[in-house]
C-alpha cells in the first residue's frame, strides 16, 4: 500500500513539474501570437480563393469537356471565372507591394 | 493496480480541468508561458486515462471480481476475446472507453497541429478539454468503474451472451470512433467562432476528421445491422430502435454538412449553414448518448443502470445554448455575399440534398421523441415504431436516392438545360427499361412491393448516371494519353479522389438501397414443428430435420445444434446448423441462427424450439438480397478510403500557399 | 421529360400512400398483425412482435392465429388488444387526433424546408442576375495582357 502511495506522489510530483516549469521560466514577456495583421488573414484568404478559383476554371473545362454545359455559357462563365481570378491577383499583388512599402526590413 | 486506475483518473480530471483554464487565458491573455504549460496536459490526460483504461482491462483479464464492474460484465468462463470487449458491455466502462478515444483522438490533433494556428488551436483544445472534463466527471463522481466490493465473490455475473458475438466487438469501438470523431470538427468551428478566424480554415483543417468520423459512424451502423441480422434472430437487421435512430440522425447530418462544405471552399458562402450542420452533428452525438443511458426510451440497447441521462441533457442544452450565442454573435463575421450562378447547378442541387437529409433526420428524431410529446400533452404514452419510420423515410429516401442520380450530371455553378437533357438521356432510358423489364416479374400486391419497384428502376437509374461519368472520364483520358481502358479509369479516379471517391460511395450506396428493397418486399418465412427426418419446402428448397445434438460447449454454456439438410433440385446443397445455448444463469437462452448467403438470396435458418423426443420447431427465413447491403459497405468504404487518401498535389498546393505567405509575412519564430 | 417523370413519380407516390392493397391469406393476416402490435412481455422489450423472438411473442402469435382462425378480422383484434393494453400497444400512432401531428409533422417540415430553399435559392440567383445585367457589356471588356498570361501560368501550375 505504501508502496503505491508513494508511486502516487511521484505522479503528482512529476505532473507539477511538468506544467509549471514553463510558468517559471523567462518567458512570461513574449507574446504567443502577433497582434492580428488584417493584411495577413486577408493575404492568406485570397491565396485560398485564387486556388478555389482557378480549380473551378479547371473543372469548368472538364463540364465542357464532358458536355455537361454548353459554349456559350462555357464561355461566359470563363469569362466570369478569369474575371474574378484577375482580380484576385491583382488584389494580391497590391497587397504584396503594400507590404513590401510598408516594412521593407521585412521583404527580401 | 485499482487504486492505481481510480487514481489516475482523478488526477487526469484535474489536469484537464487546468488544461482548459490554461488554455483560455493563454489565447485571452496572449501569454506563450501560460499556452507551453496547458499544451503539456494533452499529453498527460492521456496517459492518465489509458493507464487507467489497463488497469481496468487487467482486471478484466485476471478476472479480479473484487471490482463491482468486473463482477457484473464477466466471470472466469468467458473467453479471453470476450473479456477485452466486456470493457465496453456495460455504462460504466463504456464511458471510460468514450473518453480513452477521445483523449486519443484529442492527442493525435495535438501533435498534428501543435504549432499551426496558434489563434485558433488553443481554443480548439480547450473545447476538447471541456468535453473530457465533462466525461471524467461523471465517471469520477457518479459512475466509477473501479468501484469495490468489499468481499469480493468467487465468480462474476457474465456478460449478457447477446454481447458474446464478433459483431459486438466491433461494432461499439467503430460506431464510439464516429461517434467521437465528430468532437474534433466540432471542436475546430467553435475555435473558430471564438477567435473570429471566421475564414474556411477551421473546414480544411478538419476535412480529413470529418471524413473518417463518418466513416466510422457508417460502418457502425452497418455493423450493427449485421449483429442484429445474425444474433436477434428475427431474420431483419433494422428495427428504428430509438438508439439505431441515434446512431443514425448524426450519421445523416453529416453526410448533409459533407456535401454542404464543398459549397463553401468553392464559394466561399453558407457560412453560418455549415457552422450550424457541424453543431448540430455534434449535439446529435450528446443526444444519442443522452438516449442510451437515459432509461426514458425502452431501447434493446439500453445499460443496466441507466441513471445518467439527465446529466447527458444538461450537457446538451449547455452546448445548444452556448453554441447559438455563439453563433449569433459572430453572425456580423460570418455573412458572405451569398450568390448563385443558376437554378440549375450542382450547388442548388446539393441544397436539396441537404433538406432531403435534414428532412429524414428531422423524421426520425421526431418519431424518436414522439412518444414523450404524446405523454405530455394528452397524457397518454404510444408507441412509435417501425411501421412509422417506413412509411415517412421511404418517399424521401427514395427522393434521395434520385438525387444522387441527378447529382454527377449538373455542372457546378449553371448547367446547360439542352445538355442536361442530353445527358439525362442514358439514365432515363436505362430505368424506363428498367422499369419495362421488371414489371412483368416483379409483384406489385402492396405498397412495400411497389416502394422496391420503384427503388430498383432508380437504382438503375443512378448507377447509369454514376457509371456514365467514369465512362466519360476515361474515354477523354484515353484520347489524350494514350492509356489502356483500366488505366486511363485508374489515372483518372486517382488524380481526382475526393470527386471519384465520392461517386464510389455513391455506387455502394445504390447497392444498400437495392438490399434493403428487395429483402423487405420480397421475403418469406415459414414456422414448421417437425420430428426427424421429416422436411418441407420454402422458395424452392427442401429443408429436412435430420438431427438434434447436444454439445456441453463449457461449464456454464450448453449447445443444442439442429442439423438441417437443404436441397434444391433434388441435390443436397448445403447443411444448416442453427442453435439454441444456454447460459448458466440467464434465464432465456439465446438463438444462434445459420445463414447460407448468396448473392440472390440469404437462406436463414433459427431453431426456434425443442422438445425431449427431439423434435424441433424450425424457423426458415427467405430473405433476398441482403448480402447487397454487406457488399454496399464494403464499396462504400474502398470509396471513402480513396476519397481520404492523402492527394499529393493537394499537399504541394497547400505548403506553397504557407511558402508565399511566409515570404511576404514572415512569422516571428516560434519558441 | 424530366417534369412528365417526376409528374409520374409523384402520382404514383401519391396513389400508394393512399391506396392500401389488402393481403390476402391467412400468414399474411398474421403478419399484418404482428406488424402493427408491440410484443407485451414482462421484459419490456420494446420491439415490434414481428421482430420480438422472446417466448411472450411465441404465445402472442399462436394466440392471434387462432383468433384469426376463429374468425376475428385484423381490425377486431388490434382493437381487442388496445382496450387490453392501452394505446402504447400499437406500433405506430394512430391517424387520427393528436397523433395526426406525428404524421404530418416531417413532411409540412420538408414542404416548409422546400420553400425554404426556393427562397433561398431565388434570392441567391437574383443577386447574380443583378450583377450580371451591369456585367454583360463588360464581357467585352478585355482581361490586362499582363494578368491574362499570369492566369494562364498559374492556371497550368494548377493539376487536376
Amino acid at each position: 500500500m505504501g508502496f503505491i502511495h508513494f508511486l502516487e506522489l511521484i505522479l503528482i510530483v512529476a505532473i507539477l513539474l511538468v506544467i509549471g516549469i514553463p510558468l517559471f521560466g523567462k518567458l512570461k514577456l513574449k507574446k504567443l501570437v502577433e497582434p492580428v495583421d488584417p493584411a495577413i488573414d486577408e493575404f492568406k484568404h485570397l491565396l485560398v480563393r485564387k486556388e478555389e478559383t482557378l480549380i473551378s476554371i479547371k473543372e469548368l473545362e472538364f463540364d465542357f469537356n464532358t458536355e455537361k454545359i454548353s459554349e456559350p455559357d462555357y464561355k461566359e462563365l470563363l469569362h466570369r471565372l478569369e474575371t474574378e481570378a484577375t482580380g484576385i491577383l491583382e488584389h494580391l499583388d497590391q497587397l504584396e507591394q503594400e507590404s513590401k512599402k510598408g516594412k521593407p526590413h521585412k521583404s527580401h | 493496480m485499482n487504486d492505481i486506475g481510480e487514481f489516475t483518473l482523478l488526477v487526469a480530471l484535474a489536469t484537464a480541468i487546468y488544461g482548459c483554464i490554461a488554455y483560455v487565458m493563454s489565447a485571452r491573455g496572449n501569454r506563450i508561458d501560460l499556452y507551453l504549460s496547458a499544451d503539456k496536459t494533452p499529453f498527460i490526460v492521456w496517459a492518465c486515462i489509458t493507464i487507467s483504461s489497463i488497469c481496468l482491462w487487467r482486471a478484466f483479464l485476471t478476472d479480479d471480481f473484487s471490482l463491482q464492474y468486473v463482477w457484473a460484465y464477466s466471470n472466469r468462463e468467458l473467453d479471453t476475446f470476450y473479456k477485452v470487449s466486456s470493457f465496453w458491455g456495460g455504462q460504466k466502462g463504456s464511458l471510460l472507453f468514450w473518453t480513452l478515444l477521445l483523449s486519443t483522438y484529442m492527442l493525435v490533433v495535438y501533435f498534428q497541429n501543435r504549432s499551426k494556428n496558434l489563434r485558433v488551436v488553443p481554443y480548439a483544445m480547450a473545447v476538447m478539454l471541456v468535453i473530457v472534463v465533462f466525461f471524467l466527471f461523471l465517471i469520477n463522481f457518479s459512475t466509477n468503474p473501479f468501484e469495490r466490493i468489499p468481499l469480493p465473490p468467487e465468480d462474476g455475473r457474465g456478460l449478457n451472451p447477446l454481447l458474446q458475438n464478433y459483431w459486438m466487438v466491433i461494432h461499439p469501438p467503430t460506431l464510439y470512433l464516429g461517434y467521437v470523431g465528430f468532437t474534433v470538427p466540432f471542436a475546430f468551428a467553435v475555435a473558430a467562432l471564438i477567435s473570429k478566424d471566421l475564414d474556411d480554415g477551421w473546414i480544411r483543417m478538419t476535412r480529413k476528421w470529418t471524413l473518417i468520423s463518418w466513416f466510422f459512424l457508417c460502418m457502425g451502423n452497418l455493423f450493427g445491422a449485421s449483429w442484429a441480422y445474425v444474433e436477434l434472430g428475427w431474420g431483419g437487421y433494422w428495427a428504428w430502435d430509438p438508439v439505431e435512430n441515434a446512431a443514425f440522425m448524426p450519421l445523416l447530418i453529416a453526410t448533409a454538412f459533407l456535401h454542404s462544405v464543398m459549397i463553401q471552399e468553392k464559394k466561399d458562402m453558407m457560412k453560418v449553414w455549415n457552422m450550424s450542420l457541424i453543431l448540430l452533428t455534434f449535439a446529435m452525438t450528446i443526444f444519442g448518448t443522452f438516449i442510451t443511458r437515459s432509461g426514458l426510451i425502452q431501447s434493446v440497447h439500453t445499460f443496466d443502470e441507466a441513471t445518467l441521462g439527465y446529466y447527458f441533457l444538461a450537457f446538451l442544452f449547455v452546448i445548444i445554448a452556448a453554441c447559438a450565442a455563439l453563433i449569433i454573435a459572430r453572425l456580423p463575421l460570418l455573412k458572405s455575399a451569398n450568390e448563385l450562378d443558376s437554378f440549375l447547378s450542382r450547388e442548388s442541387s446539393f441544397l436539396f440534398n441537404n433538406l432531403l437529409l435534414l428532412g429524414i433526420a428531422f423524421a426520425t428524431f421526431w418519431g424518436t421523441i414522439f412518444p414523450i410529446i404524446s405523454e405530455a400533452v394528452r397524457g397518454v404514452k404510444i408507441t412509435v415504431g417501425p411501421p412509422f419510420y417506413n412509411q415517412v423515410n421511404v418517399p424521401i429516401g427514395l427522393a434521395l436516392l434520385a438525387l444522387i442520380g441527378i447529382g454527377p450530371v449538373i455542372a457546378w455553378r449553371r448547367a446547360t438545360f439542352s445538355n442536361l437533357k442530353k445527358n439525362f438521356l442514358k439514365p432515363v432510358l436505362a430505368g424506363l427499361v428498367a422499369a419495362i423489364a421488371l414489371f412483368p416479374v416483379i409483384p406489385l400486391g402492396n405498397r412495400a412491393e411497389i416502394y422496391t419497384y420503384i427503388t430498383f428502376v432508380l437504382c438503375v437509374f443512378v448507377l447509369v448516371s454514376i457509371l456514365t461519368e467514369f465512362y466519360k472520364v476515361t474515354v477523354s483520358r484515353m484520347g489524350l494519353h494514350e492509356e489502356s481502358v483500366v488505366g486511363a479509369l485508374a489515372t483518372a479516379t486517382w488524380r481526382n479522389k475526393r470527386r471519384y471517391g465520392g461517386y464510389i460511395v455513391h455506387i455502394g450506396m445504390v447497392l444498400i438501397f437495392a438490399g434493403i428493397a428487395g429483402s423487405q418486399a420480397y421475403g418469406t418465412h415459414t414456422e414448421k414443428h417437425l420430428q426427424l427426418g421429416e422436411s418441407f419446402e420454402i422458395r424452392g428448397y427442401t429443408i429436412t430435420y435430420e438431427k438434434l445434438v447436444a454439445v456441453e460447449a463449457t461449464s456454464i454454456k450448453t449447445r443444442i445444434i439442429a442439423q438441417l439438410a437443404v436441397e434444391r433440385d433434388g441435390k443436397r446443397y448445403w447443411t444448416g446448423h442453427p442453435e439454441k445455448e444456454f447460459y448458466k444463469g440467464q434465464n432465456q437462452p439465446v438463438s444462434e441462427v445459420d445463414v447460407l448467403s448468396t448473392w440472390k438470396e440469404d437462406l436463414y435458418m433459427i431453431l426456434a424450439d425443442f422438445r425431449e423426443d427431439e423434435s424441433a420447431t424450425i424457423k426458415v427465413y427467405v430473405n433476398p438480397m441482403v448480402s447487397w447491403i454487406w457488399t454496399g459497405g464494403w464499396i462504400i468504404a474502398f470509396g471513402t478510403m480513396i476519397s481520404m487518401w492523402p492527394d499529393r498535389l493537394e499537399q504541394r498546393r497547400r505548403l506553397d500557399r504557407v511558402r508565399k505567405q511566409e515570404q511576404l509575412f514572415p512569422s516571428p519564430a516560434q519558441e | 421529360m424530366k417534369t412528365l417523370k417526376v409528374l409520374m413519380v409523384l402520382f404514383v407516390l401519391v396513389w400508394i400512400s393512399i391506396v392500401q392493397v389488402p393481403d390476402a391469406g391467412a400468414g399474411a393476416l398474421l403478419q399484418d398483425l404482428e406488424n402493427q402490435l408491440m410484443c407485451k412481455c414482462d421484459d419490456k422489450c420494446g420491439k415490434v412482435l414481428i421482430n420480438c423472438t422472446c417466448a411472450t411473442s411465441d404465445k402472442t402469435r399462436a394466440k392471434f392465429s387462432k383468433m384469426l382462425e376463429s374468425g376475428l378480422t385484423v381490425e377486431q383484434i388490434v382493437k381487442m388488444q388496445v382496450d387490453e393494453y392501452g394505446e402504447t400497444v400499437l406500433s405506430a400512432p394512430t391517424k387520427f387526433g393528436f397523433n395526426l401531428t406525428a404524421w404530418m409533422t416531417p413532411f409540412v417540415a420538408l414542404v416548409a424546408g422546400g420553400f425554404g430553399v426556393r427562397k433561398v435559392l431565388q434570392a441567391w440567383v437574383g443577386k447574380k442576375g443583378e450583377c450580371y445585367s451591369i456585367e454583360t457589356p463588360a464581357a467585352t471588356s478585355e482581361i490586362s495582357e499582363k494578368y491574362s498570361k499570369r492566369l494562364k501560368d498559374e492556371l497550368d501550375g494548377i493539376e487536376l
